[in-house]
């Protein structure tokens, strides 16, 4: 019952604050004309100043209510696999883009080029594989990602995203050979 | 002057790209047999911050490049379970770490 109160106290109150600073603040001799939603319009005193920061705030809060824009990503690159190793077959290697949970085709060629409608933030994790070779993470979202072996690119004015050099996969070597040994700190 | 400068680029250069390791590992199920496919391993150091995650391929095996020796946090994650280790990456082409397992 006291909750129901201090919460319709709360709505008739507060919005009596802001009236009374426009009703103090602002000259009753003040005008304010133009034209809103095609029809012209003309208030004066404290009640132009509330239709004018009513219509500055609710341009503010739709602005920036609408979420973070997203825009359509094109993501460019090749593959190149170690050098004496047997390519292996296309149906055998897998692109695998994370967070967004998405398969992209491998090209004829090992290229790969496709588009992906997304914000900034989300530029992806690239989780390449191959049979027989070692498996390969690159993260488009860190400008330079692995010290400029993939040669990477982002354009965020064009929403380009491309591999100047190709991924190389490196064969998968038969000497695993453990030596270090995992300490547990939780969980495992 | 300019050739020395070369030089000492290029010695360093050479002992930045020596001094990193690719740790390398493999996720099994408790049965310790099965791989565990997809689980995200990353790594994290006091100083350097944590790891962009790679992945337990199809035998269960990961590798995480260009990591520079020292002891790191590796976490293990999967769908069902989060295992934490305490590792030490040495100072060679490859750090094989034993095989983790996870639910």
């Amino acid at each position: 019952m006291s909750e129901k109160l201090i919460i319709l106290s709360t709505l008739v109150l507060l919005p009596l604050i802001p009236a009374y600073l426009l009703f103090k603040l602002l000259p009753a001799s003040g005008e304010a004309k133009g034209m809103l939603g095609g029809l012209e319009v003309k208030f004066g005193g404290a009640f132009a100043g509330y239709i004018a920061l009513t219509v500055f705030l609710a341009t503010f809060f739709a602005h920036n209510l609408n979420g973070p824009a997203y825009r359509v990503w094109r993501i460019n690159g090749a593959l190149q696999f170690e050098p004496g190793a047997a390519a292996p077959d296309s149906d055998d290697i897998s692109c695998q883009l994370r967070a967004q949970k998405l398969n992209v085709d491998i090209n004829p060629g090992n290229t790969f080029n496709f588009v992906l409608p997304m914000t900034e933030d989300d530029l992806p994790l690239l989780v390449f594989s191959a049979n027989g070779f070692e498996g390969q993470t690159v993260n488009t979202a860190i400008e330079g990602y692995g010290g400029g072996i993939y040669g990477l690119r982002v354009d965020r004015k064009t929403g380009l995203v491309t591999f100047e050099k190709p991924i190389l996969l490196k064969k998968k070597s038969t000497g695993y050979q453990p030596t270090v040994a995992p300490i547990p700190v939780t969980g495992g | 002057m300019k050739r020395i400068i070369i030089l000492i680029t290029l010695i360093l250069t050479i002992a930045a790209t020596a001094s990193a390791s690719t740790v390398r590992g493999k996720v099994v199920k408790p049965d310790g047999a099965t791989a565990y496919r997809g689980a995200a391993v990353t790594l994290e150091h006091a100083e350097r911050g944590r790891s962009t995650p790679a992945y337990a391929d199809n035998d269960g095996m990961f590798y995480l490049r260009n990591v520079p020796p020292g002891d790191y946090t590796m976490e293990v994650q999967t769908a069902n379970d989060k295992a934490v280790f305490r590792i030490t990456v040495l100072n060679q082409e490859y750090s094989d770490v034993a095989p983790v397992k996870v639910k």
